[in-house]
């Protein structure tokens, strides 16, 4: 019985793959591989009904680098989201809008998002997909709305050509838009710091970064877990709330006073290219980050349990912590030519 | 052209299977969404008044039907072919359902108002759940399964708006709702000898305010995300649905 049903697996899933060869082979597309860093566990996001290719991954850059995709051409996703800066927005606590508005939250550093299960510093977002929709149709960032987005795109035989060589054919649909900016977006994979060289035994630290190699397992890793540098839970880190923008973070979407002030564990990868920090980006300095958790910490009803009675960090072993979180930048990641802005 | 746009209409087809039988198509059967306040159609230029007194006008009414299907003759559901419809009070759009030869009573039609929990969380969808259809949620990833919109003297927003957007497909959230209507005797009849090709299915919009729960726009002028208040009023529209007498040839 276990063997039948054994078989009828391996054949539905032969037939899958089947089908999905024989998808990509019609398309004459350029099949691409996802690469998962060693180490690293299996990506929430599997391009489920979106396989990754060439030809969608380069739509899905131009798109993300195009400002029709805002109401007055001004605001692509890059200008939220550099390179430079493992795309968060260089030196902005909050980033620019349409209309000289500000997002209410930190842009956060694009990296690994294949890996998260939910999206936005609350977890309001549920699919990679769908994710771009928020940015698009808010009228403090993109202002724009979905068929004038389709719109500007259709009239530009540039973009006809890109849909017909990703998808076969030139229909343009927010559906094919929205999977090809998942390709791009998860394709912004970083594992190539310090760090990991020194996981594949490609590098050593020296004394003090092993320190606070060590320092950061013992204090910090529980919520920054490795190898993302996320547990991808929501916590209260004890931050007040900041009475102008009033952000009660994770219960806005589930409407449960215990999510109260939780937000989503950051990745501290290329932390050192993200400043300033927070949902809010009110630290200015990881260093200002390490002295909240030691001084600072507000104890209110939902604050996590770990930090209640805040870190004890001592200044020799903060300076550690920040050699090794120096280690975690990926400078391979953010002069990937890959992921830069496309030629024309 | 008015009444015209108050007729919703919608399709479904069987897929002529059934008991693994292929029947091939006998009798075609149309399923009209038909939106009424007070029992007359809706027309949205007319002021109308609920059972708590309050005026109002309906400016959007649109709502997502999910899984539709007829009970046939020993107890089978034949299915529509696509599983969503959007049903829009302002766009009509009419197909025909096709039932297998042969059959011998419609007993029974049922569907949900609103989109599978798996379906709100499997990414960028098209055709009608397309999130350009503006029944979505950006900042907080879901489908709204209805959606009604209007003005009322008795808003307490600025604008003099009301607008309901309910869903929610999560947990204790869940506002998804399961409708099943019995078909008269005569109607089923009627529609098996091709005396008409319509089963209109009225809307009773007034049903939002009151049917089950007591909800006045004065107290609830929006509603804007999923939680308790939004399942409140999935409990009163899923009372809204009543199969019509009509009977057009
Ligand atoms: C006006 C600035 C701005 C623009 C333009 C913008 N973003 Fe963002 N992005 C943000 C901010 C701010 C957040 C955090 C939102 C939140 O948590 O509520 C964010 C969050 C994200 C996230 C989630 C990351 C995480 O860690 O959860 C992704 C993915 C993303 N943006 C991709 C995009 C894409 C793709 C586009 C273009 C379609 C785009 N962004 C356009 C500012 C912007
Ligand atoms: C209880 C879980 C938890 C622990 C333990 C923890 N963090 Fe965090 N960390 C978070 C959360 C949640 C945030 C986001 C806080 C916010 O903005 O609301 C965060 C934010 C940060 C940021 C800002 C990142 C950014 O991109 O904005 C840095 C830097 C940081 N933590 C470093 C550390 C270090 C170093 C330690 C150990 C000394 C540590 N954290 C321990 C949960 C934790």
């Amino acid at each position: 019985m276990m063997r039948r049903i054994f078989i009828a697996i391996a054949m539905i899933f032969c037939f899958g793959l089947f089908v999905f060869n024989a998808e990509i082979e019609r398309l004459a597309v350029t099949p691409m591989k996802f690469p998962v860093p060693k180490g690293f566990p299996l990506p929430e996001y599997r391009f489920q009904n979106n396989p990754l290719t060439k030809e969608g991954f380069e739509l899905g850059r131009k798109l993300f680098y195009d400002g029709r995709l805002s109401k007055d051409g001004n605001f692509p996703c890059a200008s939220c989201h550099q390179q430079f800066a493992s795309f968060s927005t260089y030196d902005h606590p909050l980033s620019h809008g349409f209309n000289d508005q500000f997002t209410t939250r930190n842009a956060p550093a694009l990296i690994n998002v294949a890996w998260m299960k939910e999206l936005h510093w609350d977890g309001g977002i549920n699919h990679i997909e769908v994710q771009p929709l928020s940015p698009m149709t808010a009228s403090n960032e993109m202002a724009e709305n979905i068929d004038s987005v389709l719109t500007k795109l259709r009239a530009d035989n540039s973009y006809k050509k890109m849909f017909r060589a990703a998808y076969g054919d030139d229909k343009i649909n927010s559906q094919r838009m929205l999977k090809a900016l998942a390709q791009f977006v998860a394709m912004l994979i970083s594992a190539d710091s310090k760090y990991d060289k020194m996981k594949r035994g490609e590098a050593s630290f020296s004394a003090t970064e092993k320190s606070g190699y060590e320092i950061f397992q013992n204090k910090c890793s529980s919520c920054h877990r490795e190898p993302l540098f996320t547990d991808d839970s929501y916590r209260n880190t004890g931050l007040p709330v900041n009475p102008k923008l009033n952000d009660f973070g994770r219960m806005i979407i589930t409407g449960k006073s215990e999510d109260s002030l939780k937000f989503k564990v950051p990745s501290l990868r290329n932390v050192y290219l993200t400043a300033p920090y927070g949902h809010d980006g009110r630290f200015y300095s990881i260093g200002a980050v390490i002295d909240h958790y030691r001084n600072s910490v507000v104890d209110g009803p939902t604050t996590d349990s770990l930090l209640r009675k805040k870190i004890a960090i001592n200044d020799d072993e903060k300076y550690d912590l920040l050699q090794f979180l120096r280690t975690l930048t990926d400078s391979t990641f953010i002069k990937d030519k890959r992921f830069a802005q496309p030629a024309n | 052209m008015k009444t015209f746009a108050s007729c919703l209409f919608i399709s479904l087809f069987s897929t002529g299977f059934i008991n693994g039988a292929h029947q091939g198509y006998g009798d075609s059967v149309r399923v009209r969404f038909r939106a009424t306040v007070n029992g007359q159609p809706l027309k949205f230029d007319s002021t109308y008044t609920n059972s708590f007194g309050e005026d109002f006008t309906v400016t959007a009414f649109r709502f997502y039907v999910g899984h539709l299907a007829l009970n046939n003759s020993n107890n089978t559901w034949v299915k529509s072919r696509t599983a969503y419809h959007l049903v829009d009070a302002k766009i009509s759009t009419s197909e025909i359902i096709e039932i297998p030869r042969g059959t011998k009573k419609i007993t029974k039609l049922k569907f949900q108002v609103g989109v599978d929990s798996l379906d709100n969380v499997s990414g960028a969808q098209d055709g009608d759940l397309d999130p350009a259809h503006g029944m979505f949620w950006t900042w907080n990833t879901g489908y709204v399964m209805a959606k009604l919109e209007g003005n009322s003297s008795f808003s307490k927003v600025p604008t003099g708006s009301f607008t309901y957007h309910i869903g929610g497909y999560k947990g204790v959230d869940k506002a998804i709702r399961n409708i099943e209507l019995s078909i008269s005797n005569e109607m089923a009849i009627a529609i098996l000898q091709s005396k008409t090709d319509d089963l209109i299915v009225d809307v009773e919009i007034g049903k939002w305010f009151d049917s089950v729960h007591p909800l006045k726009i004065a107290e609830k002028s929006f509603v804007h995300g999923p939680g308790p208040t939004a399942k409140l009023y999935a409990d009163n529209y899923s009372t809204m649905f009543s199969i019509a007498n009509d009977m057009k040839p």
